[in-house]
């Protein structure tokens, strides 16, 4: 399981994210013009990828601390 | 979809660009939480546990030295007649040896992991740039953008005439939007230019550690 700080820090993100989208569905239905098209494909479908990027990236890292404190630990510590 | 601006409620967009600021916010704290945490590991790695480990091989190494010290001094009052015990005096000596040997295998764990660590740090920091970038500067600048946009219709929709607002309405839009699209596309070609003279630019001018200079494989 990856660091719980880090998964906080990725549904936080995801989450962000997903609000907007939400938002932005609605906000579109009253905004239809070649600006408005121009503003989501400049603005905001870059956030999409952006965040599947950082998710991964953050979710491998994750997995590196985890195994980092696994690895450095002291198991008489914890008895 | 129109050519022509096409907006129906002014309110919609103001709610919008809330929710981008809104979403700045919770973006940046995310990545900021995250890279916290990257700071709290180097600094569990390179301080926590170096010192902890090293302490660790101090106190065995007095341990053992004191085990040893009992075995030999029962070995020595060993006599024909009397053979103290010493099982348990064994028992003990064998465990701080196992401990010493645990203390030096984790302060070579930790020699391993400190470029390892600082490797995956660096794949993290990359990882999240373009967020970073995007949730910080570019959100800004679509707010700003939207702004322009809510200022503009509400100051039509204040001066004009109802009557006026409809053929108007859809002119001073599409005055807006041009002069909208024409900044932006000057915008890009600007960072465009920058991109290119910042390419080696530090990941993250805030980190203190080195770049790593191996690209070995981290720790099993």
């Amino acid at each position: 399981m990856a660091n719980a700080n880090i998964m906080a820090g990725t549904n936080r993100l995801k989450h962000a994210l997903k609000s907007l989208e939400d938002h932005w569905i609605n906000t579109r239905e009253t905004w239809n013009d070649s600006v408005r098209q121009r503003f989501e494909e400049r603005h905001l479908k870059p956030l999409d990828s952006a965040t599947d990027a950082a998710v991964i990236g953050m979710m491998k890292f994750g997995e590196v601390i985890d195994r980092l404190r696994r690895d450095l630990a002291d198991r008489s510590e914890l008895s | 979809m129109s050519s022509h601006a096409d907006v129906r409620s002014i309110d919609a967009l103001k709610d919008f660009r809330a929710v981008l600021a809104l979403y700045a916010e919770e973006a940046q704290g995310a990545l900021g939480a995250v890279k916290m945490e990257a700071r709290r590991s180097l600094n569990w790695l390179h301080h926590d546990r170096k010192v902890y480990w090293s302490e660790q091989i101090k106190r065995s190494r007095e341990a053992v030295a004191s085990a040893r010290a009992e075995v030999a001094r029962r070995r020595l009052a060993k006599t024909p007649e009397h053979t103290p015990a010493m099982s348990e005096q064994k028992e003990l000596l064998r465990k701080a040896e196992a401990r010493l040997r645990e203390a030096e295998s984790k302060i070579a764990l930790i020699k391993k992991w400190e470029p390892a660590l600082q490797l995956a740090v660096l794949e993290l920091y990359a990882s999240v740039r373009r967020i970073g970038d995007l949730s910080g500067t570019d959100v800004a600048r679509a707010s700003m953008l939207l702004g322009r946009l809510i200022d503009a219709l509400e100051a039509y929709v204040r001066e004009a005439p109802p009557s006026r607002l409809g053929v108007q309405g859809l002119q001073t839009m599409d005055t807006i939007a041009a002069s909208i699209v024409a900044e932006e596309t000057a915008r890009d070609a600007e960072v465009d230019q920058a991109a290119g003279a910042s390419s080696d630019e530090p990941l993250e001018p805030g980190l203190d550690f080195t770049e790593p200079t191996v690209s070995q494989e981290r720790p099993a």
